[in-house]
């Protein structure tokens, strides 16, 4: 944590708006890409980034924070928790398929908005998507953390509080059930 | 280095964390092993995929997320009641302010109770006190108790004793929860001379004479004369 957000925190545990606010600004990027990622909805993903901010603030007057454990750590992993929590909810609520037909759909929007070359692109991205959509929450978390926010397999460990050997298996079953599905796909 | 070990280290190798003196066995395994080869191609093939087609991150509403956050952590203001108008200095000085008074009080009557021996506060609209009953019953008790004396006239004031006995009811009432056992025997012997008094035949010399001794025994002259309700303070009844 630099010496800046340091003082912002300290700030922001005394309950400055001003501070709460700097805070919001420097992390909400990279918590709503997160949150988008693995939710693929935008109102989804608002959810998900309120929650962790509001979640963080609250609990921030009570929690130590030393100069290891980085504010940007910690309120990232009370985003990952935060968007697992909200996944596994909609998927009791919607079921997997309308949930995957929500991930569908999200791309189909966009790819007939997009030029022809494109289609494809999208079309195949999509596919990708159907398919992490039928991960459990936590394999598609470790997906979406090692892939798409290019972390460490330690680094995800820590986020999940689970050991680096799990994590290594977990992601080994996911991308086999990625690279299976997406054969099927182009084989049929 | 085997087929385990390499599918262990493949993602240390990915992320450039392999320690350099693994990473020529790493690429000697993968070059003699034809499974864990395919293995690796294909993880890094799964991995050019999800890398390929990030999902696009679209901008949301940053400010209305950022109002709904600030409403929630914002502080609640705090219900205004009554007491809420006065300052909290005030309050705790009326609090201490109570305490005190109530402590003097309670002191207070407990050093009634123990000088007097009486529980319980007093009638202050009762007519007299225990030292005006004695000094009413002094006279009575001389009166009978000298009774048996030569030449002395029978007595005659049995209406009076009547009132007395009464009176002294009233003030046993009084005394029932009293920790002075002297005071308690006192009025007992007291009830016995007076019932004995309302119920004399005065024209039987020997019934006057008894009561004479029974006076005397008792020692009631003495005992009314010595028992000192200024030194226990006056019994409020």
């Amino acid at each position: 944590m630099n010496i800046n957000e340091a003082n912002w925190v300290a700030l922001a545990r005394a309950g400055d708006p001003g501070a709460m606010h700097e805070l919001y600004e420097r992390h909400r990027g990279r918590i709503f890409s997160l949150a988008y990622r693995y939710v693929r909805s935008v109102p989804d993903a608002e959810d998900i980034l309120q929650d962790t901010f509001i979640k963080a603030f609250r609990s921030l007057k009570n929690c130590q924070l030393d100069d290891d454990a980085f504010f940007s750590s910690w309120i990232y992993r009370i985003a990952v928790n935060c968007a697992m929590d909200h996944f596994r909810k909609r998927r009791r609520e919607d079921g997997d398929e309308e949930w995957q037909r929500d991930f569908l759909a999200a791309d189909e929007g966009r790819a007939a908005a997009s030029p022809e070359s494109e289609y494809r692109r999208h079309e195949l991205r999509a596919q990708v998507e159907q398919v992490l959509g039928k991960l459990s929450a936590r394999k598609r978390m470790i997906v979406q953390l090692r892939h798409y926010q290019q972390l460490k397999i330690h680094e995800i460990a820590e986020f999940l509080g689970c050991s680096q050997g799990s994590v290594k298996k977990q992601l080994f079953v996911a991308l086999a059930q990625l690279r299976g599905e997406m054969d099927a796909r182009s084989g049929g | 280095m085997t087929c385990n070990e390499f599918k262990d280290a493949i993602f240390l190798f990915q992320d450039g964390a392999l320690p350099k003196a693994k990473t020529s066995d790493f690429a000697g395994h993968r070059r003699s092993c034809p499974a864990c080869a395919r293995e690796f191609a294909a993880l890094e093939e799964a991995a050019a995929l999800l890398a390929g087609h990030p999902p696009v991150v679209p901008v949301p509403d940053w400010e209305r997320s950022w109002k709904k956050i600030a409403a929630a952590v914002a502080p609640r203001p705090r219900r205004r009641t009554a007491w809420s108008f006065f300052p909290r200095w005030a309050l705790v000085a009326v609090g201490f302010a109570a305490f005190f008074i109530l402590g003097v009080a309670f002191a207070r009557l407990d050093f009634f109770h123990a000088k007097t021996g009486i529980a319980g506060a007093g009638d202050a609209a009762f007519s007299f006190t225990a030292r005006d009953y004695f000094s009413l019953l002094q006279p009575v008790m001389a009166e009978y108790g000298n009774a048996q004396a030569p030449g002395a006239p029978a007595p005659e004031n049995r209406d009076r004793v009547r009132g007395l006995l009464n009176d002294l009811y009233l003030l046993k009432q009084r005394a029932e929860g009293s920790r002075d056992g002297a005071l308690r025997l006192l009025l007992g012997d007291i009830e016995l001379v007076l019932l004995e008094m309302v119920h004399l035949d005065r024209s039987r010399p020997d019934d006057v004479r008894r009561l004479s001794e029974l006076i005397q025994e008792k020692g009631l002259s003495m005992k009314l004369r010595v028992f000192k309700p200024d030194n226990r303070k006056l019994i409020q009844i």
